[in-house]
C-alpha cells in the first residue's frame, strides 16, 4: 500500500462522510441529540481522514501499521454511523417521536444520571441500543402497544457500563465489578473442589465456559434487567414472561463449549423475581412466580443437570443485590407503588389490565395510548 | 433476543482505546525518544486494566479473557508496561509492548465489530 492508495482512501473517507453529513437534516423535532450526536461523529470522521492524509508525522514510514489501524477505525464509525444514526435520522415517523418522548419520561422519573437516547422504530430485530449514538432500535409495531416497552429501560440501562469517563456511571460499574469478583472466587473455588474428588470431565471442562459468559455478558445483561426491575417494577417482569413465551428459546441453557451473550431464561426471570422482592414488590413477585411456573408447565421443560451449577443461586443473589446498591449509589430511585411517575403508571396499569382481561385490553390500550401522546402533543 | 447494547459498549470502548493507543505510538515512533513514559490517559487506563484481576470495563474484560485463553498476549508484557507506567520510565521494550498490545487490541476490536455488523 503506497502513499497515493492512502491518500486516495482517506479522501474517499473524508467526501462519504461530508455527503453524509450534508444528508443530516438541520432540525429533527425531538431527536436533536441524534442528529448532533451524527453530526459530531462525522466531524471526527473527517478530521480525522484530513489527519492522517496530510500530516507528515503519517506519513512516515515505521508508522503505516498505525495509520492503518487508525483509516480502519474511520471506516468503521463512519459504517456505524450511515447504517444506524443518518438511516434512523432519514425515515423519522410519528412512532420515533412518541417513543423517544417515553424513554425520556422513563428516564427522568428513575431519575437516570445519563442523557436519555433517541428511539427510532427502525429495527429488524428485537429492542436494541447502540451506545455510542446513544441510539434505541425498536421494532415499529412494538410502539404501538404497550406490552413490551418496558424491554425499553434494559436498553437505557446499557448506556451504563459503556461510559468510559462519566463518573455519574461508576458506582453502577463498581457494583458489577464486585460480582464479578465473587464469580471468579466461586468458580475459583468450585474447579479446585472438583480436582479434589472424583468429577465428571465434562462437569469440569463446562465450568471455564460458565464462567466466561458470565464475567464477559450475563452480568451485564442480568444487571440491565435488574435496573428495569427497580426503575419500573413488575411491568419488566410480565413483559419478560410475554417474551420468553413469544419467543423459541432453551429455558435452562447451559452452554457447553462456547460462551453466550444472554444467561437462560429461568436464570433471568430468577434474578427478575428475587429483584421485584427486593423493591417491595412481594405478591407481583408471587404472581410473576406462579405464571412462570404455568408457562414451563404449557413448554414442558425442567431445569438440566447442570443448571445449579452454571446459575449458583448465590451468585444470582450477588447480582441482585449489588445492582441494587449501584442503581441507588448512581441517585436512581427505585420505584414504588406509592411514587409511580406517569409513564411508569401507564406501563404498570397496562400489564394489570391485560392479565385482568384480555379481551377488553387492545380497547382499553388504544384509549389510553392516545390520551398519553395527546397530551404530549402527538 | 441480541446484545448489541453489550457488543456496542465493547466496540465503542475499544475503539477509542485503539485510536489513543495508535497515535501514542505515533507520536513515539516519529518524535526524538524520551526517557519519561507518559501515555494518554486513556492507555494508562488500558494497561493498568488489564493488570487487574477484575477490570472495571466490559471491554477491559474481553480483551483480559483473550489474553487468558489464547495466550495471545503474555501477562510479562502487561507486567512490563504496568512498572514502566508506575516508574514514568520507558523501558528498552516499552515501544515493542505498546506494538504488540495495539495488534491484540486490533484483532479484538475486528471480532467486536464483525459480532456488532451482524446484528444489523
Amino acid at each position: 500500500m503506497n502513499e497515493s492508495y492512502f491518500h486516495a482512501t482517506l479522501t474517499q473517507i473524508e467526501e462519504r462522510a461530508k455527503r453524509l453529513l450534508g444528508g443530516v437534516p438541520l432540525r429533527v423535532e425531538g431527536m436533536d441529540a441524534l442528529a448532533e450526536s451524527c453530526r459530531r461523529e462525522l466531524d471526527l470522521v473527517i478530521r480525522g481522514a484530513g489527519h492522517l492524509r496530510d500530516e507528515p508525522q503519517y506519513r512516515h514510514k515505521a508508522v503505516q501499521t498505525e495509520r492503518l489501524r487508525l483509516l480502519r477505525n474511520l471506516f468503521g464509525q463512519l459504517d456505524i454511523v450511515e447504517s444506524s444514526a443518518v438511516a434512523a435520522l432519514q425515515r423519522v415517523r410519528t412512532e420515533d417521536f412518541r417513543m423517544t418522548r417515553m424513554v425520556g419520561e422513563l428516564a427522568a422519573e428513575c431519575r437516570f444520571p445519563l442523557p436519555a437516547p433517541v428511539v427510532s422504530c427502525t429495527s429488524q430485530d428485537y429492542f436494541s441500543i447502540n451506545t455510542g449514538l446513544r441510539l434505541v432500535q425498536m421494532p415499529l409495531t412494538d410502539g404501538r402497544h404497550l406490552l413490551h416497552l418496558p424491554d425499553l429501560v434494559h436498553e437505557v440501562a446499557h448506556l451504563l457500563p459503556a461510559e468510559l469517563h462519566n463518573p455519574r456511571a461508576t458506582p453502577f460499574k463498581r457494583a458489577l465489578q464486585e460480582v464479578k469478583a465473587r464469580i471468579y472466587a466461586h468458580y475459583d473455588q468450585r474447579q479446585a473442589d472438583l480436582a479434589l474428588g472424583r468429577s465428571p470431565l465434562g462437569l469440569v471442562a463446562r465450568m471455564p465456559v460458565w464462567c466466561q459468559s458470565w464475567l464477559k455478558a450475563w452480568t451485564v445483561e442480568l444487571f440491565c434487567d435488574l435496573f428495569a426491575v427497580y426503575a419500573i417494577g413488575p411491568a419488566y417482569g410480565w413483559a419478560h414472561l410475554h417474551l420468553c413465551l413469544r419467543l423459541p428459546s432453551d429455558t435452562y441453557h447451559c452452554p457447553s463449549f462456547t460462551e453466550t451473550s444472554h444467561p437462560a431464561n429461568a436464570a433471568r426471570t430468577s434474578a427478575i423475581v428475587d429483584g421485584l422482592r427486593l423493591a417491595g414488590f412481594t405478591t407481583e413477585a408471587d404472581e410473576l412466580t406462579k405464571a412462570w411456573e404455568e408457562l414451563l408447565i404449557i413448554t414442558g421443560e425442567r431445569p438440566e443437570a447442570d443448571f445449579a451449577e452454571c446459575y449458583p443461586p448465590a451468585l444470582i443473589k450477588h447480582a441482585v443485590e449489588f445492582s441494587f446498591q449501584g442503581f441507588r449509589d448512581i441517585g436512581c430511585t427505585v420505584m414504588s407503588r406509592s411514587a409511580m411517575g406517569q409513564c411508569q403508571s401507564l406501563l404498570n396499569e397496562a400489564w394489570r389490565r391485560f392479565r385482568a382481561d384480555p379481551g377488553k385490553y387492545p380497547t382499553w390500550e388504544s384509549s389510553a395510548m392516545n390520551d398519553y401522546f395527546e397530551t404530549r402533543g402527538r | 433476543m441480541n446484545n448489541a447494547g453489550l457488543e456496542s459498549s465493547i466496540y465503542d470502548q475499544l475503539r477509542s482505546y485503539s485510536e489513543s493507543l495508535n497515535h501514542y505510538l505515533v507520536k513515539l515512533k516519529t518524535e526524538a525518544p524520551a526517557p519519561v513514559f507518559a501515555p494518554p490517559a486513556e492507555v494508562a487506563e488500558l494497561i493498568r486494566g488489564l493488570g487487574e484481576n477484575v477490570p472495571i470495563e466490559v471491554s477491559v474484560q474481553l480483551l483480559a479473557s483473550g489474553m487468558k485463553e489464547r495466550g495471545a498476549f503474555p501477562d510479562s508484557t502487561v507486567r512490563r508496561l504496568r512498572l514502566a507506567l508506575d516508574a514514568c520510565r520507558s523501558a528498552p521494550e516499552t515501544v515493542a509492548d505498546l506494538e504488540r498490545l495495539a495488534q491484540f487490541l486490533g484483532r479484538q476490536q475486528a471480532g467486536a465489530f464483525a459480532r456488532l455488523r451482524r446484528m444489523r
